[in-house]
């Protein structure tokens, strides 16, 4: 069997493992956002709860959460199929990271900026999405290319969940020809070669918006 | 008549610190007030605090008879919230030091935000507007440029078209020059003297270009360490400064300037 003969199978794997990242990801973006502003917020209990999510996520195994809510939770009558499980559990794994992303960004645009728009008597909801936001995504992008990276690496968890991943196709590939250098070499390969993609993407819109907005030093 | 602005033992502490030391100040409608004094004198605060971008720690601002930082409530007055000083920012508008331009947005954007968002105008309206406002400054031909395509002077001139879009009746302009290469400093001026000769607005100016401040102004107000030490026509202020502490000044920074 040559080395060609082993890409079908893992680009079926590869499909699942970019699924999750793709759902993983807007999970994490949503949640990042709402627990990094709410971090932020002048009330305390959401403060407060925001923390709790940011904290518990981070401090605890990603593998054990995929555990927890897949074999745990159905004990308590919620049953989400495996890809749900993945998508929900990296999401809020990389978003509780994502929310100390959001929270930096916002924290370091100037605070003239928001003084200027509060002299405009824009509301303080308009003050964050039109003025804030916009500027602080600029400085998030970099960051989230890691979590990016992160999540995409972390997926491989999912293949001890029973998801035929891009890792747990290299397992049973690896099984079936005991070729474990060229399959596992293999692996290596494509993760690197997707992480580069995502890196390059950002890049991009990186670039982008510096240029649009004609900031010095568009890289 | 009444003042248009009342301010009344006005103080202002950051921790030990007090910046403000209890400031009387009435400015009548259409008064082009200057503030001068040395750096970390307070006058800065005053605007920043009728912004209501500082909230005061003691005393009592009314503009057009109406409280700023306090609420009538049955006759008391308690402190104002977000609704009242929403409200009563609408008269108030402010120019920078450092510009503070939305970098994200071309120029017609920044002016047209405000109109927008909180005026409630059209795109066609606010554009229309903004585009007087911009000619009025001499920067019609930026519409699409973004800030950062911009010199100092040209940002400034946007920063008043961006303050002027929303007709406030009072403009605090807060050393609106002192950021700027000393070439750019007399475009942004001549905006200004047009500006307090054309409007019939309130106008109250922080700053350190004396001559300036002589010609535009109705009145000078000298401050220094938190307190009003003097107040007069610039003919008096400048030219003969009762106080000795205003002439110190005055020839500390004129010896500069000269």
């Amino acid at each position: 069997m040559s080395l060609f003969e082993f890409i079908p199978s893992l680009l079926s794997g590869l499909g699942v493992t970019l699924t999750l990242t793709g759902g993983g990801a807007l999970v994490a973006v949503v949640l990042a956002w709402l627990a990094g502003l709410a971090r932020l917020s002048h009330f305390g209990p959401l403060r407060l709860a925001a923390a709790t999510y940011v904290e518990t996520f981070r401090g605890t195994s990603a593998l054990v959460q995929l555990y927890w809510f897949f074999y745990a939770l159905p004990l308590f009558g919620i049953e989400l199929s495996a890809t749900a499980t993945g998508i929900i559990v990296l999401g809020l794994n990389i978003g509780a990271y994502g929310a100390e992303v959001v929270r930096g960004a916002v924290l370091s645009i100037d605070r003239g900026q928001s003084e200027a728009a509060a002299a405009l008597n824009l509301s303080n909801l308009k003050r964050l999405w039109i003025v804030i936001a916009p500027q602080a995504l600029l400085r998030m992008l970099p960051p989230a290319g890691n979590l990016l990276i992160e999540l995409l690496k972390s997926t491989a968890l999912v293949s001890l969940i029973t998801l035929n991943d891009l890792t747990f196709r290299g397992m049973l590939l690896r099984a079936e020809t005991l070729r474990t250098v060229e399959v596992f070499g293999l692996l290596l390969i494509i993760y690197f070669c997707v992480a580069q993609v995502l890196t390059l993407g950002l890049h991009a819109a990186e670039r982008r918006l510096s240029k649009a907005w004609h900031l010095e030093g568009a890289r | 008549m009444a003042p248009y602005i009342a301010i009344r033992n006005l103080t202002k502490s950051f921790g030990k610190l007090d910046v403000l030391r209890g400031i009387d100040l009435d400015v009548p409608q259409g008064e082009k007030l200057s503030i001068i004094g040395p750096s970390g004198s307070g006058k800065s605060t005053i605007l920043r605090i009728l912004m209501t971008l500082e909230r005061p720690t003691s005393g009592e601002i009314a503009i057009d008879g109406e409280p700023l930082w306090h609420m009538r409530n049955n006759g008391t007055l308690r402190p104002a919230n977000k609704r009242h000083l929403r409200a009563m920012r609408a008269k108030v508008g402010m120019v920078f030091q450092h510009f503070n331009l939305f970098p994200h947005m071309t120029v017609l954007k920044n002016v047209t935000v405000a109109p927008r968002h909180v005026l409630r105008l059209s795109r066609e309206e606010s554009e229309f507007r903004a585009i007087q406002l911009l000619e009025k400054v001499g920067l019609s031909e930026k519409l699409t440029a973004h800030p950062a395509q911009l010199s100092g002077g040209q940002k400034q001139r946007v920063a008043i078209a961006r303050a002027l879009a929303l007709y406030p009746k009072i403009m605090l302009f807060d050393e609106v020059t002192s950021a700027l290469d000393p070439e750019l400093v007399g475009e942004v001026l001549n905006v200004l003297r047009d500006l307090a000769q054309e409007t019939d607005m309130t106008m109250l100016l922080v700053t350190h270009e004396m001559r300036f401040a002589r010609e535009i102004s109705d009145r000078v107000v000298f401050i220094d360490q938190g307190l009003i030490i003097e107040q007069g026509p610039p003919e008096a202020i400048f030219s003969e400064p009762a106080e000795m502490r205003t002439r110190e000044f005055l020839r500390a920074i004129l010896g500069e300037q000269s």
